[in-house]
């Protein structure tokens, strides 16, 4: 196996007495879309902080580029770009310039950097900005510009942390759309945010994180078998008997039901045709029912497994 | 370097309160300055007064039961002038002299400083007490000044005649000298007479002429430039705020890139002083060339100070944006203060401000910014020599080296305990 792109061992970080990361854990592919999913406070923005030698840290060692990180790493900066949480960028200049400022404190040739700029600004689509400053901007469009400024210098390893936070339906879907592209054209990506949907949508990979915690890491898939349930049956009923619902607990692979406002919920663990013997179950004892739904689980449902606690805020 | 320095002009110049605070407000308080001296001084100036004139051909027997309440006021009577002007009214041309000043003194024009009615004594007496006439100038050795005291409203007007009177008296045989032999040059020494009895009449200071005319007010418009430079302040407090990446998000962001912290810092300062310096000059050249202040003839020196001035308003605003993790809005109020503080102990809102904090601790005097700045100009408006120049010039600059180097401590940490 080739080094990790990124590899943290064992970060530990106070802030006074808060402990933001636990003796955190993560390794990166190169290639990848990682994504570091966890609610707001999990400590997200810190790991990523500490990575960038922005932050200084109580223990642990970090690697980049199979190098160690300090703040003068300039060779490594040089191959980083950031999408911080916080848009930064100049109130007094424009689009255009915003753009050309932070690309030139990464490449020193005009032409060059000439070049890259109209690329970043056709990337995200602010053809129209260009000579728009960023107060006038709507939100979406200035988190674009924020994108803009941080991955003008194509950079070979992107960090955004939480960029779709505060986004319209149709900004989120073309940054989504982006990151994948700059993934396909080579970069390493990685991406934090506490939704979830983002997160199964694009990610390669992906490290559920909680009170500095690494809980679980791997695909979507693999985050799913790792937990017991596996299906969710819904079934809009208008009665059942409580023998009845003892009767469904005991059929294979169901492992907890569940019945409340007209509604039977069945968990299920594994198994194949889960739903065709319930419906069976159902139609030897002759109950009627109305709509049925089977749901696979959510990395919600992970994180509620995980954690006890649900991902949504 | 060269990058962060265009962007940061860039910046500067778009920035909105920069350009009020740092253009507009200096020119604006300039020329406040200059309407309010000038309603106290020229208003009178250009208006002229009226007097009576009573040539001893005129006199008679003075009636002095009148009732008009009168001051009579004169020169010292024991006056080092007495032997040359009584061997001058021996010959004749005093008569000629007084005449021929008065009159080109109250030639119409802009600049016309009196209204003279030639009458007898007795006419003149109704004059005044009609409040016609502001006071009554006799002829003789030496001139006399009768004012009435109920005329409460012309304070002013009788105390520049009373100056002039003073002045007339006391420069009688140069201005007599003129008369004689020089008569075209009557007209301007008579100028002269009665614009020091103005400044005379106004101030009641003694004037330093150890070089030029060295005006009181003048140290008004040399404050004002030394508190546009501390002003600068604001632009070094940005360059802090900008680098110190527990200070702005926009820190953070550079802190990450491979730009080497202390280049994009020198090239950020280094545009700093030059837009401050380009509103410094602008300001200055307004002052000068439009209110027509004059700041003494050696531009040189005068921007050279005006240079150090923004290099020390701009370490200040750094040097304080450097310490403490308050916000950017608690730095800003903590420099407005300060400088206020240092613009008004300097004497920008009170003249005497300065001299008063000379005599209570007056080694202040010698590290605020704003007194070492306005001093420098002063010093070049006022000594043919520059040592008390570059004194100043060099405590402003041993202070702003003093205040960058604790700035730069400050900033070169790279990793920060929390953002
Ligand atoms: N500057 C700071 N000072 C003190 N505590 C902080 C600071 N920044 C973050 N924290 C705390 O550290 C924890 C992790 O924060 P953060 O990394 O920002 O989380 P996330 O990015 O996942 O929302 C939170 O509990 C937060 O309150
Ligand atoms: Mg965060």
């Amino acid at each position: 196996m080739s080094t990790p792109i990124i590899k943290v061992e064992n970060l530990v970080k106070r802030y006074r007495e808060l402990v933001a990361l636990d003796h955190f854990n993560l390794e990166i592919e190169e290639g990848e879309i990682f994504g570091l999913l966890g609610p707001n406070g999990s400590g997200k923005t810190t790991t990523i902080n500490c990575i960038l030698s922005l932050l200084s840290y109580d223990k642990g060692a970090i690697e980049v580029f199979g190098k160690e990180m300090h703040p003068d790493s300039y060779d490594l900066k040089r191959k980083i770009g950031v999408v911080m949480q916080n848009v930064a960028v100049f109130e007094e200049l424009t689009v255009y310039e915003n753009i050309g400022y932070f690309c030139g404190l990464y490449i020193k040739d005009k032409a060059l950097r000439k070049q890259y700029v109209e690329e970043a600004i056709d990337f995200v689509g602010l053809n129209d900005f260009k000579k728009f400053y960023p107060g006038k901007l709507s939100g979406g469009l200035l988190r674009r510009l924020n994108i803009a400024c941080g991955i003008a210098h194509k950079p070979k390893l992107i960090f955004l942390d939480e960029p779709t936070v505060a986004v319209d339906p149709q900004s989120r879907n073309k940054i989504l759309e982006g990151i994948q592209k700059l993934n396909r054209e080579g970069a390493t990506i990685v991406y934090t945010s506490h939704y979830m949907e983002e997160v199964e949508q694009i990610c390669t990979r992906i490290a559920i994180m909680d009170k500095g915690k690494n809980l679980a890491i791997g695909t979507t898939d693999e985050l799913k078998r790792m937990i017991k349930k596996s299906e969710i049956i819904l079934i809009d009923i208008l009665d059942i008997s409580e023998e009845d619902i003892a009767a469904i607990r005991t059929l294979d692979h169901v492992y907890d039901v569940s019945f409340k406002d007209h509604k039977l919920e069945i968990l299920c663990s594994g198994g194949k045709h889960n739903l065709l013997r319930i419906l069976h179950y159902l139609e030897s004892r002759e109950l009627s029912f109305g709509r049925v739904y089977s749901e696979l689980p959510t990395l919600n449902d992970v994180f509620l497994e995980i954690t006890g606690k649900e991902l949504r805020d | 370097m060269i990058h962060s320095f265009i962007y940061t002009l860039k910046c500067l110049m778009r920035q909105k309160y920069q350009l009020f605070w740092n253009l507009l407000f200096p020119i604006a308080l300039g020329t406040m300055f200059y309407v309010a001296f000038s309603g106290l001084a020229s208003d009178e100036a250009f208006h002229a007064i009226p007097v009576a004139v009573v040539l001893k051909a005129s006199t008679e027997d003075i009636d002095y039961t009148s009732t008009i309440p009168l001051l009579s006021a004169s020169a010292d009577e024991n006056n080092s002038f007495d032997s040359v002007i009584s061997s001058l009214s021996e010959s004749g041309g005093e008569a000629d002299s007084f005449t021929s000043i008065i009159d080109s003194l109250s030639e119409p024009g802009d600049d016309q400083f009196l209204e003279t009615t030639y009458t007898t004594e007795k006419e003149a007496l109704s004059l005044l007490q009609q409040k016609e006439i502001v006071g009554i100038l006799y002829e003789g050795q030496p001139v006399r000044l009768s004012i009435s005291t109920e005329m409460t409203s012309y304070k002013l007007e009788q105390s520049i005649l009373n100056a002039f009177v003073e002045q007339f008296n006391m420069n009688y045989s140069a201005l007599s000298d003129i008369a004689m032999n020089h008569p075209e040059k009557l007209a301007a020494a008579a100028k002269a007479l009665s614009a020091s009895a103005d400044t005379g009449a106004d101030y009641n200071t003694e004037i330093t002429y150890a070089k030029g005319n060295m005006d009181e007010k003048l140290t008004y418009f040399f404050n004002l430039i030394a508190m546009s430079c501390l002003f600068a302040y604001s632009g070094g407090l940005q360059v802090a705020l900008h680098n110190q990446a527990n200070l702005s998000a926009l820190a953070a962001r550079k802190g990450i890139s491979p730009m080497h912290k202390l280049i994009s810092l020198l090239g950020e300062l280094c545009a700093t002083f030059v837009f401050h310096f380009f509103c410094i000059f602008v300001s200055l050249i307004y002052l000068i060339l439009v209110l027509g202040i004059s700041f003494g003839s050696e531009g040189g020196y005068i921007a050279l100070a005006a240079l150090v001035g923004c290099i020390a308003g701009v370490s200040l605003g750094f040097f304080v944006g450097t310490i403490g993790k308050m916000g950017e809005k608690t730095k800003y109020g903590i420099l407005m203060a300060v400088s206020m503080i240092c613009s008004f102990l300097s004497g920008l809102m009170v003249g005497t401000m300065r001299l008063f904090v000379e005599q209570v601790c007056p080694w202040f005097n010698h590290i605020n910014p704003a007194a070492l700045i306005s001093d420098s100009f002063y010093a070049l408006a006022v000594y043919q020599s520059h040592d008390r120049y570059f004194e100043n010039i060099a405590i402003l600059l041993a202070i702003s080296v003093i205040l960058y180097l604790g700035g730069f401590l400050m900033v070169r940490r790279e990793k920060y305990a929390a953002l």
